[in-house]
């Protein structure tokens, strides 16, 4: 790996499964049998069940969270390529940009399939400093 | 060539639905869990997690306005102050534009706390080729 690379990327590795679909549209209320319904997922043009994109978010949430503990989010721009499934290695992968502001980071956000077709793409611009609350 | 989209001719400017939620603390760890690879530990400040807000907007998008048949293609959100658990939260979409030619949809996306101050604003793109 280069080692530019590994200063400016960061990246892990999430397998979902239909539990995982289940839980989420639990906690959004989102049940859409696209997300929820193998059986009608099946007959459907993405022939499986596909995460929610929000969940896809969940993920790079978590991730900004271990590598930039208590940074609060200012922004975030998201976009939606291609079906993520489950039983699939996805690649969540933060590519940091630069400074947005004095205490700001601008980082690019990537889900990335197994076949190299991206689920996620984003920016996001998160506040180093602890938001007071 | 997609036909009349009777869905797309019946969406109007203006037209918004909203829905109003309240995230537990004890959702809010079931999130964490779900969200967090291996290893992570959930943070100890308790706030709503930015997805869980933006999915609100999903659910609206995906059920509500324009409903099933949605393709979610964009959201831009930014986060303008925290939302504690239990707070109760209502979230808004309305339409700002529609390209008939691309059968596609702006909407204006925005959350308030229970206070009326804004929590999140921004804006989705959908396809609605019914």
């Amino acid at each position: 790996m280069p080692a530019e690379n590994s200063i400016t990327t960061m990246t892990a590795r999430r397998t979902l499964s239909q539990a995982d679909l289940d839980v989420y549209a639990q906690l959004s209320g989102d049940h859409n049998p696209i997300h929820v319904d193998p059986a009608f997922a099946a007959h459907t043009r993405f022939g499986a069940t596909v995460a929610h994109g929000m969940l896809l978010f969940s993920l790079v949430r978590a991730q900004l969270e271990q590598h930039y503990p208590g940074a609060a989010m200012h922004s975030q721009h998201l976009t939606f390529p291609a079906p993520a499934y489950t039983q699939q290695s996805l690649e969540i992968s933060l590519v940091i940009q630069g400074a947005a502001a004095a205490d700001e980071l601008a980082i690019r956000t990537r889900i990335t399939r197994p076949d190299g077709q991206r689920c996620l793409e984003g920016d996001c611009v998160l506040h180093l400093a602890p938001s007071p609350q | 060539m997609s036909g009349d989209r009777p869905g797309l001719q019946a969406l109007t400017v203006g037209a918004s639905a909203r829905i109003a939620h309240v995230f537990t603390a004890a959702q809010i760890d079931d999130w964490w869990q779900l969200a967090g690879t291996a290893g992570a530990r959930a943070p100890a400040h308790n706030s709503v997690p930015e997805p869980l807000i933006a999915g609100l907007f999903s659910c609206l998008l995906g059920e509500r306005l324009p409903g099933h048949g949605t393709n979610y293609l964009k959201q831009r959100m930014v986060f303008e102050r925290p939302a504690p658990a239990g707070t109760a939260l209502t979230a808004s979409v309305t339409i700002t534009h529609i390209r008939h030619d691309k059968a596609l949809v702006d909407l204006d996306t925005v959350c308030h706390d229970a206070a009326g101050r804004i929590v999140c604003r921004g804006r989705a793109l959908v396809r609605f080729d019914r």
